[in-house]
C-alpha cells in the first residue's frame, strides 16, 4: 500500500485513536476499514474513536464507509465515536439530509475520550503549577493556609 | 497526466477513476479561494463536487467537471458531464427513493439540496449535471437548513428569473 493511503492507528490502553485529516480519498478511506477491523481483534480493542477535526470535506460515501465501520466495529465488540466534526462539515451533511445512524458522534476529542471512560486525573505535569493553578481562579479556590 | 485543462473561461477536470475525485475537490477548494468563498459556502460547493465526481466514476465510463466562474450573477458554475449510458430511474433518486448499494444514496440528491440552481439532462449518450452556487452575499439561500423539493423536477432558481430544469430524454 502507498504510504499516501496509510491511516494512523493509535493504541490508547484498551481503545483505538484514528484521526482523520485533510483530503481523505475513496483508498484511504476502503483501507480505513480494513486496517481499523484488523486491529480491534489484534489488539482486542473496546472502543474505537474516529476524530475528524483535520478533515477537509466528509461526503456522502466517507460518512456511509464510516457507518459501515461503526457496524462491523459493533459486530467485533467495539464501540464507534466520532469527534471533530466541523460545524461547516455539519451543516454541508444537514442540508444533504445525512444521517449517521448507529454512531454516536461528540463535539470534541476529550468528549470522546469521556464516553470511553478515560478521564484525566492528573493537573498538570508539574506538580508547581497544580499548586499554582489552587490558588488562582482556575483552580479549586485558595489553598487552605491562604483563607 | 494533465489534472485540469484551462480553456478561456473554464477548468476541466477529467474523471475516469476515483482517486480523480481528489482532483476535482482540490480544483473546487481554488476555485472557491479564488472568489475567497470560505467555510459553510466553500464546504457545500467541494462536496458536490465530491458526490458529481463519484457518480461518474463509479457509474460511467468516464467523464469531466467543469468549473466556470461568473463574475456578472457571481456564481460559481459547475457542470458534470459523462458519456454513460443515462440515468434511467432518474425520478426515483430525485425524490429520495433510492438506496445505493454502498449506503446512502445520496449523491444527486445531496448535491442538488446543496445548490442554489440545479439542472440535470439525462439521455442514453450520457448525462450532464449543472449546479450554481452564489457567491458575494447573495447566496444565503439554504444556509444551514434543508430546503423543501417538489419530485424531480429540479427547478429551481435562486431569484434571477433563472428556470433550471430536469428531464430525461
Amino acid at each position: 500500500m502507498d504510504d499516501i493511503n496509510q491511516v494512523t492507528c493509535i493504541p490508547l490502553w484498551d481503545c483505538l485513536l484514528v484521526p482523520l485529516h485533510g483530503d481523505v480519498s475513496d483508498e484511504q478511506a476502503e483501507h480505513l476499514v480494513t486496517e481499523v477491523l484488523e486491529r480491534i481483534k489484534a489488539d482486542e480493542c473496546y472502543g474505537v474513536l474516529v476524530d475528524l477535526s483535520g478533515v477537509w470535506t466528509l461526503d456522502s460515501h466517507l460518512c456511509s464507509v464510516l457507518a459501515n465501520l461503526a457496524l462491523a466495529a459493533r459486530m467485533m465488540g467495539a464501540n464507534t465515536v466520532l469527534s471533530g466534526i466541523k460545524p461547516e462539515i455539519a451543516m454541508t451533511l444537514e442540508a444533504m439530509g445525512i444521517e449517521l445512524p448507529g454512531i454516536e458522534t461528540v463535539a470534541t476529542l476529550e468528549d470522546a475520550l469521556g464516553k470511553m471512560g478515560i478521564t484525566r486525573s492528573r493537573r498538570s505535569r508539574d506538580a508547581e503549577d497544580d499548586e499554582f493553578l489552587l490558588g488562582t481562579p482556575l483552580g479549586r479556590g485558595p489553598r487552605e493556609d491562604q483563607r | 497526466m494533465r489534472l485540469a485543462e484551462d480553456s478561456d473561461d473554464e477548468l476541466v477536470v477529467p474523471i475516469r477513476r476515483e482517486s480523480d475525485l481528489n482532483h476535482a475537490r482540490m480544483i473546487a477548494r481554488e476555485t472557491c479561494k479564488l472568489v475567497e468563498i470560505r467555510g459553510y459556502q466553500a464546504q457545500k460547493i467541494v462536496t458536490a463536487v465530491s458526490e458529481l465526481a463519484r457518480n461518474i466514476a463509479r457509474y460511467t465510463g468516464g467523464g469531466r467537471i467543469r468549473f466556470r466562474v461568473d463574475t456578472l450573477t457571481e456564481s460559481i458554475i459547475v457542470v458534470a458531464e459523462d458519456d454513460g449510458p443515462g440515468i434511467t430511474n432518474l425520478d426515483e433518486i430525485l425524490s429520495g427513493g433510492y438506496r445505493s448499494r454502498t449506503g446512502l444514496g445520496r449523491g444527486l440528491l445531496g448535491s442538488r439540496e446543496l445548490a442554489d440552481r440545479f439542472d440535470i439532462q439525462t439521455a442514453p449518450a450520457g448525462t450532464t449535471v449543472r449546479v450554481a452556487f452564489d457567491y458575494g452575499g447573495r447566496g444565503s439561500r439554504g444556509s444551514g437548513s434543508r430546503k423543501s423539493r417538489g419530485g424531480s423536477s429540479g427547478d429551481r432558481d435562486a431569484g434571477r428569473g433563472k428556470a433550471w430544469t430536469t428531464s430525461t430524454r
